[in-house]
């Protein structure tokens, strides 16, 4: 003990550890024991068999993420497409929103309807299209039956349809990658929305031609289109249709990002890079409230298929616009209440007093005060007409001097009529 | 303290030896090894900052853990006195975490001067002067000294004997080397 004593008088490292063995009570000699255990634990080495196990579970699990993708995407593409061709065909007629799969629905549509195809209905048919995507998996097998009987009715047109459903389903894939699921919104993708249009007209056209032959597959009466789960997408009803738009601020740069809703309803779109937006399904008169951060929210009427909507920023209160001429100097001196008011002025007096008509030129100057002397004619018409124009100016609004405080020479023209 | 030995002779050669012999083969066995050494020791220190047995345990493996990525990145030319600097930022840095305020009596705080030896030649010589100085001390501080250098009795027991506290016979201890030191010093100008 004195020999640790005394070479810890020497060593710090030692001192401190006797004085905190000092503190203790007890034999540490378990406590020594016990870290001696834990350092073999933490040092031994590991069992071998783990490594393995690492790259083949990732190579696995990578595998399976792989799998479930491509069969996702497949099922999906198929699905889309065959919709899409029932979809196109079946007309509208929404008025009784009812709780059926849409195979139903699509089935009944189809035999009473189908030569009543207008160009507004096309949009609104890709409008519930886009929005039923969704509902790929269920609606699925039910549509798969809906084509094929739809191909043993138009023999002829059937392979017509294929094909030009084959051209344009690259296209058709493009409306739903418009919709962002996460969102809800939509952003306007118009090639799209034009492609869809066409192929609509097309299928449709044939469509028109083999409407009779076809039996309902159930008796259940007649459905509004889409009558889809998702939450928050609603059945339109007849007299809706798309709107779509630009949104702007004050100065008429497009806004990008802005969101347009329909007010009261959980349904809006993403103004895209050009301020511009669409929005499917709209009723007629609905509100749509437009809003971005940094500017005043805005509410519009749906009164137009194609609107232009300004936003205004917050925090500009426009109280008292002052116009200033775009040559004015900041320097120079000016009439304090603008020169569009002095203007006015003039215009409303300069009757010409000899009926002589024309421009008097007139140059004077202005003191930092205000004050204006030493009136010049610079273009004369007539003495009288001089004399007036240097009354009516002298005579005048007030003027507003140089702001560096020097004297500015002026020249005012006025106009006698 | 009877019961086990610490370690105290650990050899600093053989620990640079361990040191590389570690940072190549990455081998925490290695580093283990030569960590355990010191164990008794960093143990200690942790008793002192953290007062708690559990607590020092813990730290002590913290700092292992330290030890292993430290090692690597710093160029450690004495191990011993580097690894007790870590244990002991280590465990002020738990104080502060825990916001426990360490009180250091100051008491505690003893004077490490290097002391260096006399030239030995001269033994007869150094021995008649440590003796004159030892008479120049105060009785405490010879006593203390005498007690502890020339008969070799540890702390306690010198506490036993002259009835001081253990601080008080620290500090007559480190008082008297200070003093003998400086008279030494004189007398040999």
């Amino acid at each position: 003990m004195h020999e640790l004593e005394r070479r810890a008088l020497d060593d710090p490292f030692l001192m401190d550890a006797l004085e905190g063995f000092e503190q203790t009570t007890g034999d540490q000699g378990a406590n020594l024991a016990d870290l001696s255990d834990r350092l073999n634990q933490r040092t031994a080495k590991k069992e071998r068999r783990i490594i393995p196990w690492i790259p083949l579970s990732a190579a696995a699990s990578i595998l399976i993420v792989l799998g479930v993708g491509i069969w996702f995407f497949a099922s999906r593409q198929d699905s889309e497409k065959t919709k899409l061709v029932a979809r196109n065909v079946i007309p509208e007629n929404k008025k009784q929103p009812a709780a059926s799969p849409p195979a139903v629905a699509i089935d009944t549509q189809k035999q009473e309807k189908s030569a009543n195809i207008t160009e507004t209905d096309n949009r609104k048919l890709i409008a519930d299209n886009n929005k039923s995507y969704k509902k790929a998996d269920t609606a699925e097998h039910a549509l798969k039956e809906v084509s094929l009987a739809k191909a043993k009715v138009n023999s002829p047109a059937s392979a017509d349809i294929s094909v030009a459903q084959e051209n344009k389903s690259p296209v058709l894939a493009e409306p739903s990658s418009g919709y962002d699921k996460s969102t809800g919104y939509y952003s306007p993708k118009k090639d799209s929305v034009a492609a869809n249009e066409m192929l609509v007209g097309d299928i449709a056209k044939k469509k028109k031609a083999n409407a009779t032959a076809f039996k309902p597959k159930s008796a259940a009466p007649t459905q509004t289109l889409v009558q889809s789960k998702v939450d928050g997408v609603l059945v339109i009803p007849d007299d809706s249709r798309t709107v779509t738009g630009t949104v702007m601020g004050t100065d008429g740069t497009p806004i990008t990002g802005a969101t347009v809703k329909v007010a009261g309803r959980n349904f809006g779109a993403v103004t895209d890079v050009n301020g511009k937006f669409v929005l499917p399904d709209v009723a007629k008169g609905q509100t749509l409230s437009v809003n971005y951060i940094g500017y005043s929210a805005k509410k519009v009427k749906a009164d137009k298929d194609s609107m232009s909507i300004s936003l205004r920023p917050t925090g500009s209160s426009l109280a008292e616009v002052v116009v200033t001429r775009e040559s004015e100097k900041s320097d120079e001196a000016h009439p304090r209440d603008g020169w569009n008011s002095f203007e006015d002025y003039l215009k409303k007096n300069s009757q010409s007093p000899d009926g002589k008509t024309g421009k008097v030129k007139v140059s004077f100057v202005v003191a930092a005060d205000g004050s204006l002397s030493q009136f010049k004619i610079v273009k004369s018409l007539s003495d009288d007409a001089d004399k007036k124009a240097i009354s009516l100016i002298s005579g005048g609004p007030a003027w507003a001097g140089g702001t560096d405080g020097k004297p500015k020479e002026v020249t005012v023209s006025v106009k006698f009529h | 303290m009877s019961f086990f030995s610490k370690p105290t002779k650990t050899d600093n050669t053989g620990d640079e030896v361990q040191l590389n012999n570690y940072r190549e083969s990455g081998d925490i066995a290695v580093l283990g090894k030569l960590f355990e050494q010191y164990v008794p020791l960093i143990y200690g220190v942790c008793l002192k900052y953290l007062k708690d047995e559990e607590e020092a345990k813990d730290a002590v493996m913290g700092i292992f853990e330290e030890l292993i990525t430290k090692v690597k990145q710093h160029e450690v030319k004495q191990f011993r006195s580097w690894v007790y600097v870590l244990s002991r930022n280590y465990c002020l840095m738990q104080l502060r975490a825990d916001k426990k305020i360490e009180e250091v009596s100051l008491d505690e705080v003893m004077e490490f001067a290097p002391f260096l030896h006399p030239d030995d030649n001269n033994k007869e010589e150094a021995m008649k002067a440590l003796e004159r100085c030892m008479e120049k001390l105060t009785s405490v501080q010879k006593q203390s000294i005498d007690l502890f250098y020339l008969k070799e009795k540890c702390y306690k027991e010198i506490a036993e004997i002259t009835g001081f506290t253990l601080n008080d016979v620290k500090s007559y201890i480190q008082n008297g080397k200070r003093n003998l030191k400086i008279c030494l010093e004189r007398n040999s100008e």
